[in-house]
């Protein structure tokens, strides 16, 4: 899929080498796969024990951007896009990493409080602490959708882990004034708002971009134009190989190639919180609630913005877009997911 | 379960996740089933575009429709060493033969591993396509493109009226330029139904065409086809006459045009040097100028015309009013000497003419006045192009007129103080020609689209009446005159009587004034003189030894006139213009 979507792309921005974009996110699968094999043998006790470093170290990953072996992006529009850094030629997004962290983070500050957990400052504050300062950093790369899919999974984990409604509500609250406050001023994000409430009146009267990838889905019909068919691929939708490619998707392989992925993921959060409701503690039960919240957030956000009913927002789908660091890391959470369903099961047998 | 994971918040949020995906499937639905109709017509139209399919440009023809420019598809192969993952060696081993390239040049080219781009052969014959295109499928790093190649047939014949493309195959010189949108198939819309070159094809993003490399090969639509004036044999006659010439009195340059006499329509227009169309980016410059139309120079006595037929016209003189000669050498008032050739007591205005006596056409002049001498020259079209649709026209400077002294004003009548291109003393003389109308001369004859539909016929374009048809009637009998007993003697042909003038003009150089030993000679007529046919103009720029028009231009006008009517005899070409 992201050969199909990003071939002709690639063709242009890379000296026609078409295969640009696969070769990177074949090596980043392959990574991914040993990473998710490891994960899966790598007792999860350890990210309880060394969660703090964890945090630590994807929140420094996060400044890294800034430093000299930051890698910046520079967009059309003349915004520079502090997202990456670079290390022995490889390019890393540390965002993706930051999810991570920080779900384990927050999972073991919950879990190891007991009943704390209901005390507004040592239970909540501490997180949203964290949080203020994740979202600081990605609001300065910056990187809105993935500071709001952040503090959604986060509420998730405090509304599991058993924070009172007012406490929640607070969370969202202050979550809400720094979204509001990051998007105040900017007219480039207001503008996106504002299209989207205007699509909620029209529904398929929209901004380019997402009008772009209704007509994509549409001219996709139920059974799809074939893989390799696309025409909204070719330079109509911006980011054909990333934020878009479930429009590519649906494009080639029609509602039932959408339906059907739709329903893996399904299956996969389905299976997630299984997992987590079998889970042996408290810690591995959050991280897995917290890994499927986010992989299944993500999704919803994606395909969401794709098929026009949330804002636009650059939010990638999970495993199936280009991007190697998000890949990696999705793969590395099922990983983790495998290693807690792991520990049950020998559990179970032992019991 | 641990006592804080309250397992039915754990419940809400699967169902949560689970109903929104659930919603999103719902939502997929609705945009790729159900309402997937209307998103589509919406869209429609920003995946098809009108784009301009390339155009097979269109032939220029003679009026017989002989082919004098034409397309060939060329194919050039060209490699991206960079990409290529065989072994060049190999590569080169395969082509070779193909591209009619040795081995040992291939293989350099193809080593260059830095390169992304390099032509191997350009330019192959169209007939090659499909082995070229079976090879460099099989090989990743070779391509080909499909291009136009302009081809002219007749090389050097008609190379000014023709003109040639550059590279691009965007049109220089000549035809080839003014009407370049009419020959790459633009303009063509000029006809409601002709929109043959838009095509709706489904284009990318950026509205370029999704498959651009067929759509060559299936456009069978060309441009338009612009048939023109100009006989293949009139135009060999004539080039051959006047090269001739050139080459006899080692002339600098030179310059014919043949014109039907009654319509305008130019019949032959060449000129000396001229140049090998399909070689011109090895011609010189000088060569490639249509002197016809561009040459600007003072005509001499050929002006006499002018000035005799705007005396006769204002009716201030008739053809035997005399005046006095003064034996050849006459002083202005400002002090200026005129001389004519021989002495000459009283002429009548006719033996002016046919004497061509400077002093008595001043003579004759003085009773014009400035103005309405200045008037007729206008009326003759001087000072303005003539129209002709080729590029680069110059309309020569009036000047002398404008300026008012003594001399000029002494001068003009017999063609000094002025200049003026070779067309436009020929339309002038076709003036007496055509009973006294001024004809806008032209070389397009039709523009006919791709599917053979005349967009464009071109018709004799009287300009103005410039005298009575009795005045151009007395001059006609003068200028016969000139070629009967006067200076225009050579120019007798056989079987016809032909009116013409005679004009040696001494050149005159920039600060230096009057050159001597450096002339320009005229002879300009037409024939028969009874019922024109044709107008003939010879220009011979600088003939070793400054020698007399009598000599130089009025032989060759004989040449070109006595083959032109034999051959008009034979074939009545202006009989079959009705029928197209």
């Amino acid at each position: 899929m992201v050969y199909s979507s990003s071939n002709m792309l690639a063709y242009e921005l890379y000296d026609e080498n078409v295969y640009r974009y696969v070769t990177v996110q074949l090596f980043a699968c392959l990574l991914g796969l040993i990473g998710m094999f490891a994960a899966s043998y790598f007792p999860y006790q350890y990210y309880h024990r060394y969660a703090k470093q964890i945090l630590l170290l994807s929140l420094m990953s996060l400044v890294l951007v800034f430093s000299p072996i930051g890698y910046s992006v520079r967009s059309a529009t003349g915004q520079e896009f502090h997202r990456w850094i670079r290390i022995a030629g490889m390019q890393f997004q540390p965002v993706e990493l930051t999810k991570l962290g920080l779900v384990i983070y927050v999972s073991h500050s919950l879990s190891s409080k007991g009943d704390k957990i209901h005390s507004l400052t040592r239970g909540v504050l501490p997180n949203i602490f964290i949080l203020a300062i994740t979202f600081i950093l990605l609001y300065k790369q910056p990187d809105f959708g993935s500071a709001v899919l952040l503090s959604l999974a986060v509420i998730v984990l405090l509304f599991v882990g058993g924070a009172r409604p007012s406490q929640i509500i607070l969370v969202v609250g202050i979550a809400c004034f720094f979204i509001y406050s990051s998007i105040q001023g900017d007219a480039y994000k207001m503008q996106r708002i504002q299209d989207f409430l205007n699509s909620l009146k029209h529904p398929y009267e929209t901004n380019y971009q997402v009008t772009q990838s209704l007509n994509a889905l549409a001219l996709g019909g139920v059974f799809g134009a074939g893989v390799g068919n696309s025409i909204y691929k070719l330079f109509y939708l911006p980011y054909p190989h990333t934020d878009f490619i479930f429009a590519i998707l649906g494009e080639e392989l029609g509602f039932i190639g959408g339906f059907g992925v739709i329903t893996l993921f399904m299956l996969l959060i389905w299976r997630g919180i299984h997992i987590a409701r079998r889970a042996t503690d408290e810690f591995a039960c959050l991280v897995a609630i917290g890994i499927t919240a986010f992989i299944g957030l993500q999704t919803i956000v994606n395909v969401g913005v794709v098929t026009g009913m949330l804002p636009t927002k650059g939010i990638t789908l999970p495993f199936i877009s280009y991007g190697g660091s998000s890949l990696l890391i999705s793969m590395v959470s099922i990983g983790v997911l495998l290693n807690i369903s792991r520990g049950m099961e020998s559990q179970e047998v032992r019991g | 379960m641990n006592s804080n994971i309250s397992s039915s918040r754990v419940a809400i949020i699967l169902v949560g996740l689970e109903i929104c995906l659930g919603l999103l499937i719902g939502r997929l639905f609705l945009i790729q089933s159900l309402h997937r109709e209307e998103l589509r017509e919406r869209s429609e139209h920003h995946r098809h575009g009108q784009v301009r399919l390339p155009v097979k440009r269109g032939k220029i023809l003679d009026r017989h429709r002989r082919i004098f420019a034409m397309n060939r598809d060329l194919v050039s192969v060209y490699a991206d060493p960079k990409a290529m993952k065989a072994q060049p060696a190999e590569v080169a081993q395969t082509l070779a033969p193909l591209l009619d390239v040795s081995e040992a040049k291939l293989l350099p080219a193809l080593e260059q591993k830095d390169r992304r781009f390099v032509w191997l052969q350009r330019n192959l014959d169209y007939n090659r396509l499909k082995d070229i295109r079976e090879v460099t499928k099989g090989i990743h790093g070779l391509g080909y493109q499909i291009h136009g190649k302009r081809l002219y047939p007749k090389d050097e014949l008609a190379c000014h009226i023709i003109g040639y493309t550059n590279f691009a195959n965007k049109g220089m010189e000549g035809i080839e330029r003014q009407y370049d949108t009419y020959l790459s198939g633009g303009g063509l819309g000029l006809v409601p139904d002709s929109k043959s070159q838009e095509k709706l094809v489904t284009t990318d993003g950026k509205r370029r065409p999704i498959r651009p490399p067929q759509l060559y090969q299936e456009t069978s639509e060309s441009g338009g086809r612009i048939v023109l004036t100009f006989d293949e044999y009139i135009q060999h006659v004539t080039e051959k006459e006047l090269l001739a010439g050139c080459k006899k009195w080692k002339a600098k340059a030179g310059t014919a045009i043949v014109m039907h006499a009654k319509s305008g329509e130019i019949l032959a227009m060449a000129n000396y040097p001229n140049y090998n169309l399909n070689r011109f980016s090895t011609s010189r410059e000088s060569a490639k100028r249509n002197l016809a139309i561009w040459m600007q120079y003072e005509p001499g006595s050929v002006f006499k015309i002018v000035t005799a037929s705007a005396v006769l016209n204002e009716k201030l003189m008739s053809p035997t009013s005399r005046e006095y000669c003064e034996m050849g050498e006459y002083r202005l008032p400002n002090g200026h000497i005129i001389h004519d050739v021989k002495p000459n007591a009283w002429l009548t205005l006719s033996e002016i003419i046919e004497k061509s006596s400077n002093i008595g056409i001043i003579k004759a002049a003085s009773h014009l006045g400035r103005e309405r001498l200045a008037d007729y020259t206008h009326r003759f079209g001087f000072g303005e192009k003539t129209g002709l649709d080729l590029p680069y026209e110059k309309s020569g400077s009036l000047r002398g007129l404008k300026k008012w002294d003594d001399y000029s004003v002494a001068s003009v009548p017999f063609g000094q103080g002025i200049s003026a291109t070779p067309i436009q003393v020929l339309n002038a003389i076709n003036v007496i020609a055509t009973n006294g109308v001024l004809l806008q001369p032209y070389v397009t004859l039709q523009i006919i689209n791709g599917d053979g539909k005349v967009l464009k016929r071109s018709h004799p374009k009287p300009i103005r009446r410039v005298i009575s048809a009795e005045t151009a009637n007395k001059m006609k009998k003068m200028l016969v005159r000139v070629t009967e007993t006067g200076g225009g003697i050579n120019a007798r042909v056989k079987g016809y009587q032909v009116a013409g003038k005679t004009g040696t003009a001494q050149k005159a150089e920039r600060k230096k004034g009057y050159v001597k030993g450096k002339v320009v000679n005229t002879f300009a007529g037409f024939l028969p003189a009874e019922d024109p046919l044709i107008s003939i103009i010879v220009v011979v720029d600088e003939p070793a030894g400054a020698p007399l028009s009598s000599h130089v231009t009025a032989p060759i006008f004989q040449k070109i006139a006595d083959q032109v009517m034999r051959y008009l005899s034979q074939k009545d070409l202006f009989a079959q213009r009705p029928l197209n």
